[in-house]
């Protein structure tokens, strides 16, 4: 279709709108209301521009073009009716820039150089409209809203989650939670960067630099799987803001506010700031070179005096690519198999049939194309919260999503069903009732991490896989660390070498390393207190282990009491780094920030310990180019052409009582934790134990419950009764102030 | 001549009973249509050729609207426009209050015509307390008939008729706000295209008619072809209730052919109050421009001829002022109106309409100044066919035909300080 921009031809698309193929074009147009990702309303009238033979400037955001049409974008016509909104736009609008933390990156700012006037006509009084207060991520300065009704159309249609809307008509009308409400949306900060003034603002970011200052460096966001590409800004060597940066694959112009206030972890006040080692018990201050030869001394003193499989190495899932490969290259060099990442989990039965790494199953762009999505324990909006926006699409192009969990939890996207189960109820849900959906329709299955979690992980694994293999559904994994799939590939488990190569000698899983009590512990970016099944079994092992070797970035009460050496490390911010998400796409970025001086970048510092062992000699670059090689010559075709064990662990039965855990979702990694404005949030303050109504019952009003579990009693108070919940169960939220004594995931018995 | 449509069974004893609509061929045309099972294109060509106008204020073409909707659209909407709210205008209110079933026949005729299987009347907050009740207990006698509901005089059609009540916003009268209402959202019009005989009422094609234009068709429908549009003049066929307002002896609905001379309707309606002189004229509620008394005096009521004096015949609602008029107030309060309904969607109208308030009340406080005046015309055509709805034109309009005709008074008020009239 012929269609003249100011008189120059250009080929537009059927039923493009004018605004549409003016972007695609680089003609600007100035907007406020219009979105491409929301729907058109309309309403700023800013985008006013001439059309020949009609008689009033036309909305270029509504408007369709035709064959032949010619639009002028820079007439009198034009202008004029661009300038006449510019000036109702400002009557009411304060003159506030200099203290607005918009300014410099406001849209209403740069049209008003460009089509404003320089004095106003208006002199009657202005519009106050008073300041909501809507939460700790949010600052509202509701006078300068020019009510363009993006942060409402967000609500109403990407995160389904409407929190704010129009109140009163006309001159009036005000944009503000329903209620005096704050905003507890997990997407909510999105609202900021589309509020195109300064409304809606950082709260934390709030009067702590002005945007010219700052400097924008592109990352990836570590906290959860899906790779989130993300902008953070900086001033004086410090992050102060995180911004999406879009990615139409992944989260396209969006980002969570788990993934956008996250950093605030990185400054905490217990970070590992100084190498330290255990000198007559006590810890003390020392050099890098006395820090490195303690640490090489200790590795091979176990080796020679115990054995090599007297050591156990265990790394979070949430270490770059390049740390996990070090990591595992360091030790694995060295023979020794005991290297583990699955620190959350204790059933480790399934982990031969396990594919080469977890995979979504498809791409997230395609997760609209399936009929039927199955999401096996997984709550997408505390999770995922990201995801929420694609299964959204999804729903509304007619996926059918069904959730399937141990606990009944919301979802701001619509279910088609949603079913509750016990434990043994879950692994025989596949087996025997299976779920009611056309088999005939393309299906995808999607275990989430919460599954890992449970004492039958593996008997659930099991009659999933034979399910989904029964009606030729696609399965996929969601998984609770972001490079999880690095951590599979790269070796860093003990029965598979790298890029899934069979090992002779399978080491220790990280229950076993536990429980078996071994010489030497080295952990790579672990909290013992939260990171683990079981905080109380990793305690004991601390205790009685001969050394503990710390590469930590946070120096919490067990570090300090246990370790042997702690080598300060970098956050993820702090160094080079690159995560592969759960699609299967490897993301790299560079260093954020430059870390303090005694802080060392977690590859740098493994590399140094790999050259003093003659091991090889990396550098960042040399890395990538090796990783990025290999993961050409994989075979992802892994799992299809192996024989699958059969798998016999301990069958459950309905006489237990099953407690389990779901993940907070601003406790989910060390640094969310830490992040004092996520902890400020309605989500954070909700931290309690769901007991199921039957064992309501039992209780009879008490208000303490008894616990006796793996011969061990304690207490908890602060439950509450949740009708949703299976029989027989007691569901709790791991948080960062709710140290769990026991474990994750087990059979417990109640003193009634 | 002194044909009745919509006004037929206003002074009769029990006038909203079915007995008495009923009585005066009431219904007849619906069983006719029911019983003969007659084709929809043909009530649509007969609403076609008889020129029937909506009543409502655009005056668009009954017959080519309802050709719009696409027949082959398995569910479609009927709404009868009853949010009457247009200052000045007080048609709906009687018909619903003294002729519901004339409503009720309409709607079905119209609903059948296009094919809806569901109808929603949907009337202004401001009618809780009476036409309401009336409107209701109308749909239930129709429904205890079988005019309604299920299997309509034991044939197989069926429609449903429910009535809905607003909730006080004036804007809800714009068709696609009111659909907005109708699905429990926030009263805001829609941008068009698409129109509502396209994408609608939930998505589906959708028919909004005025309540006047819904009563008037069961008698077209009655009676012969060519009957409607004999009784007014060319381009203005049929007959139109005109609400006399403001300085007369006689305010009340009066149901007139098109293109009697102004002059006549004023004698029907009394004369000006106190046997004083007609000052101006609004005459299609508040929303038109103004005219000049003796210019109206010279026209006649009809759609051409007060397009020519400068004005549009709107919803029919005339406002009589005298001599002892003040322009400005007048303007200040029409003014007034538009600002507190603005809808806020829109930027011109959300923050236009509280600017001329706001000049127009600093003129009425003594504190204008001649520049005011000229920012006036200005704001009026900054807002003017700029926004997605007409309510900003409707805020505009009055503005600049007020300083177009009156402007010696504004310039007298601001130099004085006080009314020229008092």
């Amino acid at each position: 279709m012929k269609v003249f921009i100011n008189n120059k031809e250009y080929k537009a698309r059927e039923n493009e709108t004018i605004i549409e193929l003016a972007d695609r074009n680089g003609i600007k147009i100035p907007r406020f209301c219009y979105h491409k990702h929301l729907s058109v309303v309309a309403s700023c009238r800013m985008c006013l521009v001439e059309i020949e033979n009609i008689e009033h400037a036309q909305p270029a955001c509504s408007t369709p073009v035709q064959e032949n049409m010619k639009i002028f974008t820079h007439s009198n016509k034009t202008k004029n009716a661009q300038k006449n909104t510019m000036e109702f736009l400002l009557i009411n609008h304060p003159l506030d820039c200099p203290i607005c933390d918009q300014g410099g990156e406001c849209e209403l700012q740069d049209v008003s150089i460009q089509h404003g006037e320089s004095h106003s006509n208006y002199l009657e009084f202005k519009r106050v409209v008073i300041d909501k207060d809507v939460g700790p991520l949010i600052s509202t300065e509701m006078t300068r809203c020019i009510h363009c009704s993006r942060c409402v159309r967000f609500g109403e249609e990407v995160s389904n989650n409407k929190e704010l809307g129009l109140v009163n008509r006309g001159e009036h009308m005000e944009i503000r939670t329903f209620i005096e409400e704050g905003i507890s949306s997990e997407l909510s900060g999105n609202m900021i960067d589309l509020c195109p003034v300064g409304a809606l603002n950082n709260k934390p970011y709030r009067y702590r630099a002005r945007t010219w200052d700052l400097q924008q460096h592109g990352a990836i966001s570590p906290h959860d799987c899906i790779g989130s590409n993300i902008y953070y800004h900086t001033y004086n060597n410090e992050i102060v803001r995180a911004v999406p940066k879009e990615n139409h694959d992944i989260n396209q112009t969006w980002l969570s506010d788990r993934d956008r206030f996250g950093y605030e972890g990185i400054y905490s006040e217990d970070r590992a700031t100084k190498p330290m080692i255990r000198n007559n018990k006590k810890l003390v201050e020392c050099e890098k070179e006395i820090l490195l030869n303690k640490t090489n001394e200790i590795i091979k003193s176990t080796i020679n005096d115990f054995g090599l499989d007297q050591i156990g190495c265990l790394i979070s899932a949430q270490s770059t690519s390049e740390e996990l490969f070090l990591f595992q290259h360091l030790f694995k060099s060295m023979n020794i198999q005991n290297i583990d990442h699955r620190t959350n989990e204790c059933d480790f039965n399934y982990q031969e049939n396990y594919p080469l790494m977890p995979s979504l199953g498809c791409n997230i762009n395609d997760l609209d194309k399936f009929d039927n999505i199955l999401l096996v324990g997984v709550n997408i909006k505390t999770e995922f919260p990201i995801l929420t926006i694609r299964f959204n699409e999804a729903s509304k192009n007619n996926t059918k999503i069904f959730s399937i969990h141990f606990d009944s939890l919301d979802e701001d996207f619509e279910l088609a069903g949603k079913i509750a189960l016990n434990n043994s109820d879950l692994s025989k849900f596949f087996d025997k009732k299976k779920p009611a959906i056309n088999t005939n329709n393309k299906t995808l299955i999607i275990i989430g991490p919460n599954i890992n979690y449970l004492v039958n992980q593996s008997q659930i694994l099991d009659s999933i896989t034979k399910y989904s293999k029964s009606i030729n559904a696609q399965q996929g994994y969601l998984t609770d660390f972001c490079n999880s799939t690095s951590a599979w590939l790269f070796g860093n488990i003990p029965h598979r070498n790298f890029g899934g190569q069979p090992t002779n000698k399978p080491g220790l899983n990280v229950s076993d390393m536990i429980k078996s009590g071994l010489s030497t512990y080295v952990f790579f970016n672990l909290e013992p207190e939260h990171d683990f099944w079981n905080a109380s079994a990793v305690t004991e092992a601390l205790n009685k282990s001969k050394y503990n070797i710390f590469f930590t970035s946070y120096v919490t009460p067990l570090i300090e009491r246990y370790a042997d050496v702690i080598i300060p490390i970098s956050t993820f911010a702090e160094t080079d780094g690159s995560f592969i998400n759960i699609e299967g796409t490897y993301q790299a970025y560079n260093k954020i920030v430059n870390p303090n001086k005694n802080i060392f970048e977690g590859w740098s510092i493994l590399n140094n310990l790999i050259k003093m062992n003659n091991l090889g000699d990396y550098n960042i670059s040399s890395i990538r180019s090796f990783l990025l090689k290999s993961l050409q010559n994989i075979d992802f075709n892994y799992s299809k052409n192996k024989k699958f064990k059969n798998i016999n662990s301990k069958s459950i039965t309905n006489n237990y009582i099953y407690k389990n855990t779901l993940r907070h979702i601003y406790a989910s990694d060390q640094i969310v934790r830490r992040s004092k404005s996520l902890n400020l949030t309605e989500q954070s303050h909700n931290k309690f134990i769901y007991i199921s109504s039957d064992l309501g019952q039992i209780l009879n009003n008490k208000d303490t419950l008894e616990i006796r579990e793996n011969n061990k009693n304690y207490k908890v108070k602060n439950f509450l009764i949740k009708k949703e919940l299976p029989i027989n169960t007691i569901v709790y939220t791991s948080s960062f102030n709710n140290t769990l004594n026991e474990s994750k995931s087990g059979h417990i018995t109640i003193k009634s | 001549m002194n044909i009745k449509l919509c006004t037929e069974t206003f002074n009769l004893n029990n006038p909203a009973s079915m007995e008495t609509y009923i009585s005066l061929g009431g219904y007849e045309a619906w069983k006719k249509i029911v019983e003969r099972k007659s084709s929809k294109l043909e009530i649509i060509n007969k609403i076609k050729e008889s020129g029937l106008r909506g009543k409502g204020g655009a005056g668009f073409l009954t017959g080519l609207k309802w050709s719009f909707i696409p027949q082959q659209a398995k569910q479609k909407y009927l709404v009868c426009n009853s949010d009457e709210s247009e200052p000045g205008t007080c048609k709906d209110r009687d018909i619903l209050r003294y002729n519901p079933h004339a409503i009720i026949e309409g709607m079905l005729i119209a609903s059948y015509a296009i094919g809806a299987s569901v109808a929603y009347n949907y009337l202004r907050g401001e009618f809780l307390d009476e036409q309401w009740k009336v409107f209701n207990n109308a749909l239930e006698e129709a429904y205890k008939n079988n005019f309604i509901g299920k299997n309509i005089l034991s044939t197989n059609i069926s429609i449903e008729i429910y009535s809905l009540i607003g909730a006080g916003a004036y804007i809800v009268g714009e068709e696609t706000a009111m659909l907005e209402s109708i699905e429990g959202k926030r009263g805001m019009p829609r941008i068009k295209p698409p129109f509502p005989a396209i994408k609608g009422l939930f998505g589906k094609p959708t028919i909004i008619n005025n309540t006047e234009t819904l009563a008037s068709i069961p008698k077209i429908m009655l009676n012969n072809e060519g009957w409607y549009k004999d009784i007014g003049i060319g381009n203005s066929e049929g007959i139109k209730i005109f609400s006399m307002s403001g300085h007369i002896n006689k305010p009340n609905n009066y149901e007139i052919p098109l293109g009697t001379p102004f002059s006549n309707l004023l004698k029907l309606s009394g004369g000006v109050l106190n046997g004083n002189k007609l000052k101006a004229v609004i005459p299609g509620g508040s929303s038109v421009p103004v005219i000049k008394g003796e210019d109206m005096m010279m026209t006649t009521m009809d759609y051409p001829s007060i397009a020519k004096a400068g004005s549009m015949l709107g919803s029919g609602g005339v406002i009589i002022m005298d001599e002892t008029t003040c322009m400005v107030s007048v303007l200040h309060r029409i003014s007034r109106f538009y600002y507190s309904e603005s809808c806020g969607q829109c930027t011109p109208c959300r923050e236009g309409t509280g600017w001329l308030h706001k000049i127009l009340s600093n003129i009425l406080n003594g504190k204008g100044t001649l520049n005011n005046l000229d920012q006036l015309n200005k704001i009026a055509n900054q807002i003017e066919g700029h926004c997605i709805c007409a309510l900003g034109d409707a805020a505009a309009m009055p503005v600049r035909s007020f300083l177009k005709h009156f402007w010696h008074e504004f310039e007298y008020y601001v130099e004085k300080k006080e009314s020229m009239v008092s």
